[in-house]
């Protein structure tokens, strides 16, 4: 039998390779990118700086989460008879698909508005942008989530 | 006051209840009404897929979920009449008097459910050709929905006891059941039922699955998905929730968060409340993307977590809604808004169908002219304080006087503190009766400082049926038959 974790286990996803420019992965490229964002947002204090940071950030992570999301959706199931609307599996690949990333971002736009609503609260803006952060870094990573292990399964099954 | 009271004057009525209360909600949130609907949804998974790794893990959580349901459930359940029949048997009786139906509705669905959970569990191991595993799980949800049904009939009386609405007037069962705090409040507990239920099962699926790593990372990573799917809607429900709590209740919050001495750290806890959910959200979601990082420590200190934020709410939600028992309708001492001015007038003693007569200890070093005003003393702290104080045990109404007056107890400062005490701390009924019994009450608990003695419950050393009720009784029923004859 297939089995999904073990595949993605064994195979190298889309974030760990190919290397790309000076010799760095796309994951190392996002870990910086993420640290970066996250140092400029300290670093501008309480200017309108750090949530301008925050919102570009999670608008561009919400498009490419998006659009990631739907290649994946569109694979799901492709290799085998769907049991109409109520396909337990269907939905649940769906589900797995999309809202671990669209809870990801819902949190790190909480993070975000945190940081306009408290301005002045040093510990909270710390934890506002370790969550924003934190969350930016689940979006880069569900590229590798099981959907589209699974999906594959369902297309070799 | 037709009823004898029982009293625990160690630990005190109210911590009675709430142990079996909040255990009784734990369990059926938890493990019925969030974690059938689950296990029937991992059951029919498995059915879809083939895979017999996920009939046995739904059936492994089911197990846990039947024996503690089935054992600690129902006796709590049932403990919970025994309990408030007890300790306020005037509230438990009005609420029996408006909810009648409902109740009784409730009862047959409970049963539905209880011999819907036997067939459920029982049957797993037998019904396994693939039409009768679809019956099967069919069974499932339906145990589900029966639950959720029980369940909802019980939270429009718990929403009635914080807000009637329009029963206050309309005194009707439909106007009852749609008090104002009803949806919303249904509304908060089904996706927080659901969503305990997800995050007992994490720590469950943890523990059953550990000799298949592989499996395991796949069913903790659907399993937690459960959570992460319905804390968001548990939380769009509390906000709904929150919107609809009158004022009055949520001036209340801080001393019911923790207790009077700590009403400061008020902002504090709530900081650590909505912490400890965003963990608990945060250790869901790690559990969907990568499982493996999440140690089995993790789920067990989240599944603590869970227990200990919904033990906290049900206690704000019972303080709150004080001074009432049932809002505007019956104060938390058992006595209706509507006969204070009867006993304003008449004095509580005229109307209380038992007096508690002073104990040999408490007997001991009493001058004899003192003997009955004490007695009265005693009476009046039983039937106005005794549902919500002890003497000197939990909630001692000694140490909140001592707190307050320190060394200067005087039956004249108590009295007149006593008088007012419902516009300073707004969560305490007024005093009920006249002003000898306030001088009575004031007497008693002077002489409970000086002793020490415990006030032992009619459960202990008996009542004994008050005269002057006898007296007031008989001239009640003169009046009426004067008036007949006329």
């Amino acid at each position: 039998m297939f089995d999904p974790i073990a595949a993605h286990e064994a195979s190298p996803g889309p974030m760990s390779v190919p290397p790309a420019g000076h010799g760095l992965s796309l994951r190392q490229w996002a870990v910086i990118n993420i640290a970066l964002a996250g140092l400029l947002m300290i670093l501008g204090g309480g200017t309108p700086l750090p949530t301008l940071v925050g919102a570009v950030t999670v608008v561009l992570a919400a498009a490419t989460g998006a659009l990631n999301a739907w290649r994946r959706v569109m694979t799901i199931g492709s290799g085998r008879p769907h049991r109409g609307i109520l396909d337990l599996l269907l939905a649940y690949d769906i589900l797995l698909t999309w809202f671990p990333g669209f809870v990801a971002l819902c949190l790190a736009a909480l993070a975000v508005v945190a940081l306009t609503l408290w301005p002045d609260d040093a510990w909270l803006r710390l934890g506002a942008i370790a969550m924003f952060a934190y969350q930016i870094g689940v979006i880069a990573a569900l590229d590798d989530l099981s959907g589209l292990e699974r999906a594959t399964a369902n297309r070799h099954t | 006051m037709d009823f004898p009271l029982f009293h625990a004057d160690l630990i005190g009525n109210r911590a009675i209840i709430a142990v079996v209360a909040t255990l009784h909600v734990l369990i059926n949130h938890g493990l019925a009404v969030g974690m059938v609907p689950l296990v029937a949804t991992i059951e029919w998974h498995g059915q879809r897929t083939g895979d017999k790794r996920w009939d046995d893990l739904a059936y492994k959580i089911m197990l846990v979920s039947f024996i503690i349901t089935t054992t600690i459930g129902a006796l709590t359940g049932v403990g919970i009449w025994l309990c408030a029949s007890l300790i306020n048997p005037y509230a438990i009786g009005s609420l029996i008097r408006v909810f009648f139906w409902a109740w009784f509705t409730e009862w047959l669905v409970f049963i539905s459910e209880v011999s819907l959970i036997v067939v459920y569990f029982l049957t797993w191991r037998k019904w396994m050709t693939p039409a009768l595993k679809r019956r099967h799980i069919r069974f499932g949800f339906a145990v589900g929905g029966f639950s959720w049904v029980t369940m909802a009939i019980i939270v429009a009386i718990l929403a009635f006891m914080m807000d009637p609405g329009s029963w206050l007037t309309e005194r009707t069962l439909f106007s009852g059941v749609t008090n104002p705090i009803y949806l919303p409040q249904l509304a908060f507990r089904t996706p927080l039922a659901l969503s305990m239920a997800g995050i007992v099962a994490a720590f469950l699926t943890a523990c059953f699955t550990r000799r298949d790593r592989a499996f395991q990372q796949e069913a903790l990573r659907a399993v937690n998905l459960w959570p992460l799917f319905w804390v968001p809607l548990t939380l769009a429900g509390g906000w709904w929730y929150a919107s609809v709590i009158p004022e009055a209740m949520q001036a209340n919050v801080g001393t019911a968060l923790l207790t009077m001495e700590f009403e400061q750290w008020q902002t504090q806890l709530l900081e650590g409340v909505v912490a400890t959910a965003l963990i608990l959200y945060l250790i869901s979601q790690l559990g969907v993307l990568r499982p493996r990082w999440v140690p089995r420590i993790a789920y067990f200190a989240a599944l603590l977590a869970v227990i200990g934020l919904t033990g906290q709410f049900e206690r704000v939600r019972e303080f709150i809604r004080k001074p009432f028992v049932i809002g505007q309708y019956m104060y938390a001492n058992g006595i209706r808004v509507g006969d204070y001015p009867l006993l304003k007038r008449d004095g509580l003693l005229r109307h209380s169908t038992y007096v508690y007569p002073l104990t040999e200890n408490e007997l001991s070093g009493v001058l004899p002219d003192r003997l009955d005003r004490l007695a009265d003393g005693k009476t009046v702290f039983m039937v106005a304080c005794s549902r919500c104080h002890t003497s000197n045990g939990v909630n001692s109404v000694v140490a909140r006087f001592e707190a307050m007056f320190e060394g200067t107890w005087e039956p004249k400062l108590l009295a007149d503190y006593i008088t007012n005490m419902h516009d300073v701390r707004p969560y305490m009924p007024p005093f009920p009766g006249n002003d000898a019994e306030l001088l009575a009450l004031s007497d008693y608990l002077i002489q409970l400082r000086t002793t020490r003695q415990p006030v032992e419950g009619a459960q202990e050393v008996g009542v004994a049926i008050n005269p002057r009720a006898v007296d007031a009784a008989r001239s009640a029923q003169a009046l009426l038959s004067e008036r007949g004859q006329r």
